[in-house]
């Protein structure tokens, strides 16, 4: 296949997006068929493209299976996300998201298949802004209040950002590909810049403050997608811009480690205590990402990453696909009613998150458990365990919350156009593990029966403590429920800082009459004599100039 | 006199010679005027073109006749004056197809033709200038010429601006005299060269070199708003729109900082300015230059005044580039020259397209305009997230290079500058652009144009939609040789001998 293909992945949606003015509301139910350039690479790759005459050295997509997994996954969720907008979404407004929709669509791809900085720079970019359309689209003070959090915390990422790929971009070379950083080692500047930069995409503790609120304004669909794909870019981008193995990297990763447990740990508590089902899914990413964190702490103390790979790819392939559908489902709940199956299916990615067994969260998780236990930080494991709890806690109040809309729902079904990719979603955690070797071979590795138990307890204790919680009729205290949100505050403080800057306001001065005043005053100065002292000035000249 | 020693007459006269005869027009006699003004145009551009590509083969343009004694009047075409030309080429094209459009029921329009095409003929004479003294003549001429159009409008306000324009610039181009003639004095005239001719004086002239350095970069400072000098630019934005382009982009801004290019590089050279000392006060002004113009521009209220306050700062992206005196810096600053002068035009011919629609002038006024004209309010967005250095729109390209360019010669501190001023460019131009296409529609007091088949006059939407595109394309295609990038390149290695 001709590599020019991958250059049809980024500019399949530009091209859709283009048409959207002609063909307007016809083409609507059509446009997740622009993922499909990007799933026909993963299914074949072609050769690396190479675009000299864009930037030096620009080269796009690559077949290893990082890239791989990454677009695939990214795709799929997209995709899905897109047909369901598509029926979900049917207000004036609609146009204007869709054109942010495949910007941002167009974006995220280009940052998977970007094998330079340049390129992943351009893609988290136009990502990031085109979100933004998203998440302020239905419009009013609540969205308009996420969204300009998000825009301000979006531009500050991205400007660290830029400082750090400047800072790495100069200590090797002047070259921007990945793979030359790979070999280079890095300086604390940049990876603090990096860190911020990307962890304000990725969201975790403590940087996720935009991520409550945005994910509860957003239409269902484009929370699937920021959270499921967008987030996942941040993670994509520390994992590409940083070396291999590094002894900076081996140093701050005891820290990195324990701001990860502790975020995911915070999330949940936090997330407990959320009265959307959105919002609790959301502070659920939080606390993923920042088991994601965890994991390049563990690859980067170990100092082989290729161990760590396999983690990190599956977790975010399995997160990705089951928080989509989650998000997607929290949607529906508001649109219909759905039958007794369908909550069936809907319980499938809430257990994948969990762990529970015969799903590819179990898969991850003894993938995961395993690294845990060959690094330096095996005494840690019972936080791990505590950290897992957490989630479940977290999904099942979540699932509750969603069984809670439902009653406000009206009595017709979804359309179909929202089932059908909502259901692909749900069901993939458990099929994945099947079509995918890598997937595979540790979920068939943990099916003894003590594996089996490990899996299964921390969802049953949840179970147990969740169904204890409603018998006794627990009530999250007021105090609670109603936080100050500091981060709210503080960009509405910045927003009216920059509107009015406490500058003073200089004035030019052209008065004409202060000037010929200033020249009378002169001129008085030299009433008296002013012969004799132009006589004595002539003179002294004279004197002067004969003496030079 | 042969074809090479012609060709840079030639671009010169393009525009001067239409100039002179539409001033002898009659005010009715609109059709001549304007294929006089497309004809210069055409042939200006037929003739850069022939130039570019000869100067990139490596051919040699040179005019000269004598003008003073020891100081001829030299008209010569290196790549660096080809790239201040060509922009100013292609951007006067676009800029007459708009001023057509602008201006086409308002009175005294032969005057305003004649004295555009003056000031076209004298920026493109200033780049073209071979030595200082020639230089000097063209950029004189520039400030005259563009006196009339800043007053153009004849109201109380334009002749202020119109003063206060005259004030500075007189000054600032007797400065710059005083100093070619110091430089005169010590060591004659000859033609701009790489790394310059004052070396020799080094270590023997080091008082008046000094001198001759400030007082050429205070007057050329005037012309590139360069703080405290900067006064006479936002006043300057009451002009009419064709006008605040010539100005911000094309001409006079512009002239100012590609007069400092030549200062610095072809007449002091590196090796020079950093014997004598002198690079560091530099640095130091276009950095404090780029963040106050931003903090300035935050402040305003009306859009033409906060574009204007935008100029102020990013132009000083370009000194800033010359004076940290390395390579890759000196690239990003010329291919800021470029970069500027397409994102900022847009940006002016979009704010002169919702003034002259629907009579937007302040910021506020500016809710849900992205709905009535999309595709002048998408062409603002692309200028002003150029601005902010978002790629791969052309000032994304300016601020990779520069800050490369800052940390490869251990100025890191620059960065912050750098990236201090995309968040304050951020904060000032996405307000409006959130109002553009996110708040409900205003209630507008005018409405021209709302019949047609397009959002406004289609001689105005077509530039912006052309350099909006263009500053898309040369961030995209930044790599290929001709595009901006890669001619700066060219010109560092070929003459900056650094």
């Amino acid at each position: 296949m001709s590599a020019w293909l991958w250059l049809l992945v980024p500019l399949a949606p530009l091209f859709a997006g283009a048409l959207l003015p002609l063909l307007r509301a016809r083409l609507l139910p059509w446009l997740w068929l622009s993922c499909l350039p990007a799933l026909l690479v993963v299914w074949q790759p072609p050769p690396t493209l190479e675009l000299p005459w864009l930037w030096e050295g620009v080269r796009w997509g690559a077949g290893d299976q990082l890239t791989r997994a990454w677009l695939g996954f990214t795709a799929v969720l997209w995709g899905c996300a897109a047909r369901f907008a598509s029926s979900s979404l049917d207000d004036a407004r609609r146009l204007r998201f869709w054109s942010f929709w495949q910007l941002a669509l167009a974006g995220n791809l280009l940052l998977v298949i970007a094998t330079d900085a340049l390129s992943f720079y351009l893609g988290f970019s136009v990502m990031s802004l085109s979100a933004y359309g998203l998440i302020v689209h239905r419009g009013g003070p609540g969205p308009r209040r996420a969204g300009r959090l998000y825009l301000q915390l979006a531009i500050c990422g991205e400007m660290l950002l830029l400082a750090g790929l400047l800072l790495r971009s100069h200590a090797s070379g002047n070259t921007f590909d990945f793979a030359s950083w790979q070999a280079q080692p890095i300086d604390g500047l940049t990876l603090a810049l990096l860190l911020l930069g990307l962890g304000l995409k990725a969201g975790f503790w403590p940087l996720h403050v935009w991520l409550p609120l945005a994910h509860p304004e957003a239409p269902a669909p484009a929370s699937a997608v920021l959270s499921g794909a967008m987030l996942k870019a941040g993670i994509l981008g520390l994992w590409r811009c940083l070396p291999e193995a590094d002894p900076t990297l081996a140093a701050w990763s005891a820290p990195l480690l324990a701001t990860g447990l502790f975020g995911a740990l915070y999330a949940a508590a936090l997330g407990l205590c959320a009265g959307k089902s959105k919002a609790v899914l959301a502070y659920s990413s939080v606390s993923q990402m920042g088991w994601m964190l965890m994991i390049l702490a563990l690859a980067w103390k170990r100092g082989e990453p290729a161990a760590a790979l396999p983690v990190l790819l599956l977790f975010g392939v399995h997160h990705g696909l089951a928080k989509g559908a989650l998000f997607l489902a929290a949607g529906m709940v508001h649109e219909g009613r759905l039958p007794r199956y369908a909550w069936a299916l809907l319980w499938l990615p809430a257990l994948t998150l969990m762990g529970a067994p015969f799903t590819s969260g179990v898969a991850v998780k003894y993938l995961l458990k395993d690294a845990w236990q060959q690094s330096a930080f095996a005494a840690w494991a019972p936080w791990l365990v505590a950290a897992g709890l957490a989630t479940a806690l977290l999904l099942l109040r979540a699932l509750w919350l969603m069984r809670r809309d439902q009653r406000q729902a009206p009595a017709h079904r979804p359309p179909s156009a929202q089932w059908l990719p909502w259901a692909l979603l749900s069901v993939a955690p458990v099929l994945l593990p099947w079509i995918w070797p890598a997937l595979r071979e540790p979920l068939l590795a943990g099916w003894y029966p003590g594996a089996l138990w490990a899996a299964l307890w921390p969802v049953l204790a949840a179970l147990g403590l969740a169904g204890l919680a409603l018998r006794r009729d627990w009530r999250l205290p007021q105090r609670l429920e109603k936080r100050p949100n500091l981060a709210l505050r503080g960009s509405l403080a910045l927003t009216r800082l920059l509107r009015h800057p406490p500058l003073p306001e200089p004035t030019l001065c052209l008065d004409k009459a202060r000037w010929r005043r200033r020249e009378r005053r002169w001129n008085r100065l030299w009433e008296g004599g002013t012969l004799t002292i132009s006589a004595w000035l002539l003179v002294g000249l004279l004197w002067l100039g004969w003496l030079w | 006199m042969n074809w090479s020693s012609l060709l840079p007459l030639g671009i010169v006269l393009s525009s001067l010679l239409p100039g002179l005869v539409i001033f002898a027009l009659r005010e009715e006699q609109q059709r001549l005027r304007v294929a006089l003004n497309l004809f210069g145009v055409t042939l200006k551009l037929l003739l850069v073109g022939s130039m570019l590509y000869g100067v990139s083969q490596g051919a040699e343009f040179r005019f000269s006749v004598p003008l003073l004694p020891d100081a001829p009047l030299v008209l010569q075409g290196d790549a660096l004056s080809l790239l201040f030309v060509a922009l100013s080429s292609l951007l006067w094209a676009a800029t007459t197809v708009y001023a057509i459009g602008y201006l086409e029921d308002s009175p005294l329009r032969s005057r305003f033709f004649g004295y555009f095409s003056l000031c076209v003929s004298a920026t493109v004479g200033l780049a073209l200038a071979g030595n200082l003294v020639s230089f000097l003549l063209f950029y004189e001429m520039l400030t005259l010429a563009t006196f009339p159009l800043v007053v153009h409008r004849g109201t109380p306000e334009s002749l202020r601006a119109g003063r206060v324009y005259l004030a500075y610039t007189v000054g600032g181009g007797a400065l710059v005299l005083m100093g070619v003639a110091l430089l005169h004095s010590l060591a004659g005239t000859p033609d701009f060269q790489a790394a310059g001719y004052l070396l020799e004086q080094v270590g023997e002239q080091d008082a008046a070199l000094r001198v001759a350095f400030v007082l050429l970069i205070l007057g050329l400072g005037v012309k590139a708003a360069l703080i405290p000098l900067h006064g006479w630019l936002p006043q300057a934005m009451v002009a009419p729109a064709p006008v605040s382009a010539l100005l911000h982009a094309v001409a006079v801004v512009k002239a100012g900082a590609f007069g400092i290019v030549r200062v610095v590089y072809d007449v002091f050279g590196a090796e020079a300015l950093t014997r004598l000392d002198l690079t560091g006060p530099l640095l130091w002004l276009a950095a404090a230059t780029i963040l106050y113009g931003s903090l300035r521009a935050l402040q305003q209220q009306e859009l033409k005044k906060r574009l204007a306050y935008s100029t102020i700062s990013q132009v000083s992206y370009v000194t800033l580039g010359v004076a940290l005196l390395g390579p890759i810096a000196a690239v990003g600053g010329l291919v800021h020259l470029v970069h500027q002068g397409l994102m900022k035009v847009t940006l002016f011919y979009c704010a002169g397209n919702f003034a002259e629609t629907l009579g937007i002038h302040r910021i506020r006024e500016m809710d849900g305009v992205g709905r009535r004209m999309p595709w002048s309010m998408a062409a603002f967005s692309v200028g002003a997230l150029g601005m902010i250095g978002i790629p791969p729109i052309a000032g994304f390209i300016s601020k990779w290079t520069l800050g490369l360019g800052a940390l490869q010669v251990g100025q890191d501190w620059v960065l912050l500058v750098l990236l201090g001023s995309a968040l304050l460019n951020a904060a000032y131009f996405l307000p409006p652009l959130w109002r553009g296409w996110f708040a409900e529609p205003a209630h507008w007091h005018e409405d021209r144009w709302a019949g047609e088949r397009f959002e406004t006059h289609w001689m105005l939407l077509l530039p912006p939609l052309f350099t909006a595109l263009l500053s898309l394309l040369v961030g995209l295609l930044a790599a290929t040789a001709l595009s901006p990038l890669g001619w700066s390149q060219l010109i560092v290695e070929r003459e900056f001998a650094l």
